[in-house]
This record gives structure tokens, C-alpha cells and sequence, in this order.
């Protein structure tokens, strides 16, 4: 991993258009602001996280015609 | 067209059941082409197969069906990626959790997959700040317990 030092008000780029700004710090928390094009998803990743968990749970087989009964079961 | 299914088995797909999402969705990035199949004509359950690896699938939900409140809003971003215009553009789809019971399925609203009906392009859009559940239940806790009684 590359480790950068930057003050407040300093910034790196990733790439050519991508730029992370350190807006400020306060104890343990750092603010940080991210110049990106629109096309470039920004989460946190945590949120990147539960979504890849949950999708890799999917992934496994289920039993076709027992999903008919969820939509019985709504019915009744 | 004939897929092979390592779950399911072969499917029969028709050229406008085939989705080519712009990323890979969260854990399986590598994989951009899926088919969403259908099982029968009537209900709001598919099959979402890679075309790519027959050991990934996976089952959507319309989540209307279930959730008719259900409520999104897509960014300018997004729209622009998908080529959405207006909301009849877009196909809602959302992936669906079955672990030990089928009564305790689950959805996830948080992150639905969002197709272009036109074009077939589409994408698993993570809605962060929509407060939807990324592992909503299908059925209430309750209808889950009658039926298993039952």
C-alpha cells in the first residue's frame, strides 16, 4: 500500500480525475472530499462491502418451485 | 439460445433476456453478461444467469410484487450510464436470499439491478442513503411461522 502525508487543504490525485481532498481532522476522524467524474461510484466501504456479502450469499441454489409458495403464501 | 445452468440446468433464453451490465455487480465484477430468464409467465421470480460462468446465477424479484410502495430515485449519473430518460425506461429487478427456509427469504432493496428495457444495459445500483435493507424479509416473520405450522 502507498502511504502519502498531506495537511489539510492538500490533496492527491488517482489518476488524472480523481481528486481526494483532506478538508479537515477532528480527533480520530478525517474529512475528506473526492473530485470524481460522475461516472465513478463513490461509496464507503462498508456499504461496498455489505452489498458484495449479500450478492455472494445469493449465490446459491434454490429450489424453483418452492418459490411459488412465497407468492401463495402472500395471496393468503 | 441454450444456456448452460450449473444450478438449474439448461435454460432456454431468448435474445431480449440477455442483460450486459457496464460493471460487474459487488463480488462478482468480472461478470457482465447475464440472462434474465424466465420461469413461468406469470410469477414475479427469474433466474439471473451469467453467460459467462455457469456456476453463477441468481434469483430476482420483482419487487413490486411484494413491496408495491417500493420507492427509488436514480441519480443523473446513473440515468446518464443507462441511457434511462424516463422511469418507464428502467426494468426493477432485485436480487433474492434464500437461506435455510424459503419463508425466511430475503430481498435486497438496497442494491436493485436496474435495466434498460430498450438497450439491455444494466447495473446493480446501491440506493446508500435510500434507508431500504440490503436483506429485507420476502414474507412477514409471522405469515413465515403459520406456514411452517402449517
Amino acid at each position: 500500500m502507498l502511504v502519502l502525508t498531506r495537511k489539510k487543504g492538500e490533496s492527491i490525485m488517482i489518476g488524472d480525475q480523481i481528486e481526494l481532498i483532506v478538508l479537515g481532522t477532528e480527533g480520530d476522524t478525517v474529512k475528506l472530499g473526492i473530485k470524481a467524474p460522475r461516472h465513478v461510484d463513490i461509496f464507503r466501504k462498508e456499504v461496498y462491502d455489505t452489498i458484495r456479502d449479500s450478492n455472494r450469499q445469493a449465490l446459491r441454489k434454490v429450489a424453483l418451485q418452492e418459490l411459488n409458495m412465497l407468492t401463495k403464501s402472500e395471496e393468503n | 439460445m441454450i444456456v448452460q445452468s450449473a444450478m438449474y440446468g439448461e435454460l432456454e433464453i431468448k435474445e431480449d433476456e440477455v442483460v450486459t451490465l457496464t460493471q460487474g455487480i459487488p463480488g462478482f465484477e468480472a461478470f457482465t453478461r447475464y440472462a434474465v430468464i424466465h420461469l413461468d409467465d406469470e410469477g414475479p421470480f427469474r433466474v439471473f444467469q451469467s453467460l459467462e460462468d455457469t456456476d453463477i446465477s441468481f434469483i430476482l424479484v420483482y419487487p413490486y410484487y411484494f413491496f408495491a410502495d417500493y420507492d427509488i430515485e436514480l441519480t443523473d449519473a446513473v440515468q446518464e450510464e443507462l441511457s434511462i430518460e424516463k422511469p418507464d425506461d428502467a426494468e426493477v429487478w432485485c436480487i433474492v436470499t434464500v437461506q435455510e427456509h424459503i419463508h425466511d427469504a430475503t430481498i435486497n432493496l438496497m442494491a436493485p439491478l436496474i435495466v434498460n428495457r430498450h438497450n439491455r444495459i444494466g447495473k446493480q445500483v446501491i440506493l446508500h442513503e435510500s434507508g431500504y435493507s440490503v436483506r429485507q424479509r420476502l414474507l412477514p416473520e409471522q405469515a413465515a411461522l403459520s406456514e411452517t405450522e402449517g
